[in-house]
């Protein structure tokens, strides 16, 4: 589960990183022609908060699906055993992993002065 | 005005000392060997690039020591910019692109306006949906151009707009 978690977390950082990184000319091109810092950042909030909603719902509908085909195998009956703390956590860790890939890299760019690029 | 680059024994000038005026409703061309300090004068002279000394002035305001977020509303209502790369979000339509700086001054959207100001530059209205990686380079500087026309700013820059890349 550890190993499970930890690997999810690296790719999920990796390409967040990246996408954010490609986004870069993107985002220069914004702060040239007049946007704010803040109105960069909370786009890029708002853009971080969508991902997390769709990706949060894709992976739980995943997980559902194969949880399901255990369930009945194991038990019987489709409704597999769901435990309340543990998924929250996991949700928790995903939004707080995407929110970091995606801001430091944005905070950074927007650090530089706007010509930049 | 000055603009160096890197530490202070072995800065390298890119301008030393320079002076220039645009007054309004004229056109200057700078031209020069590449590497010789156009591209810094004009990022110095629009707001992109602080100087190393000196001042900059656009339309009687004192842009030197203006706080970044004063210099970014001010660079998108009186300044419009083409530049002679990246120059158009390639997520967004080419009319959204156009209406970029009104929208992040939180202004309304005439979409007649942006119909217009593509039609003067040469894009017709059907082009308006297109993204702007559908659109040949020459159309893309275009949508640039009109971009820069849209807040009828008091002065644009243009660095090297008919060489385009992306």
């Amino acid at each position: 589960m550890g190993l499970v978690t930890l690997l999810g977390s690296v790719s999920l950082l990796n390409t967040l990183v990246m996408a954010t990184i490609e986004r870069r000319r993107a985002l220069i091109l914004l702060r040239r022609i007049g946007a704010t810092a803040r109105q960069v950042i909370s786009m890029t909030i708002w853009q971080t908060a969508v991902l997390c909603v769709v990706g949060i719902a894709l992976g739980a509908a995943a997980a559902t699906a194969s949880l399901l085909m255990v369930a009945k195998s194991l038990t019987g009956t489709c409704m597999p055993y769901l435990t309340w703390p543990p998924m929250a956590i996991i949700g928790e860790t995903a939004v707080g992993l995407t929110l970091i890939a995606i801001l430091v890299p944005t905070a950074w760019l927007l650090t530089r002065p706007a010509g930049g690029g | 005005m000055s603009r160096a680059y890197g530490r202070r024994r072995r800065a390298s000038h890119a301008l030393r000392d320079i002076t220039v005026e645009f007054p309004y409703r004229t056109l200057t061309a700078v031209m020069g060997l590449s590497g010789c300090g156009k591209s810094t004068l004009l990022q110095c002279a629009a707001g992109l690039d602080p100087p190393s000394a000196g001042r900059v002035h656009i339309g009687g305001i004192d842009i030197t020591h203006l706080s970044r977020r004063k210099l970014s509303v001010l660079r998108r209502q009186r300044v419009g910019f083409v530049f002679q790369a990246l120059n158009l979000v390639p997520t967004l339509s080419v009319a959204d692109n156009i209406a970029l700086p009104l929208r992040l001054d939180g202004r309304r959207v005439d979409r007649r306006r942006v119909r217009q100001l593509a039609g003067r530059v040469g894009i017709a209205p059907e082009q308006l949906r297109r993204l702007p990686g559908t659109l040949s380079g020459g159309k893309r500087q275009r949508v640039a151009i009109a971009r820069a026309l849209i807040t009828d700013p008091e002065v644009i820059f243009a660095d090297e707009p008919t060489s385009w890349g992306w």
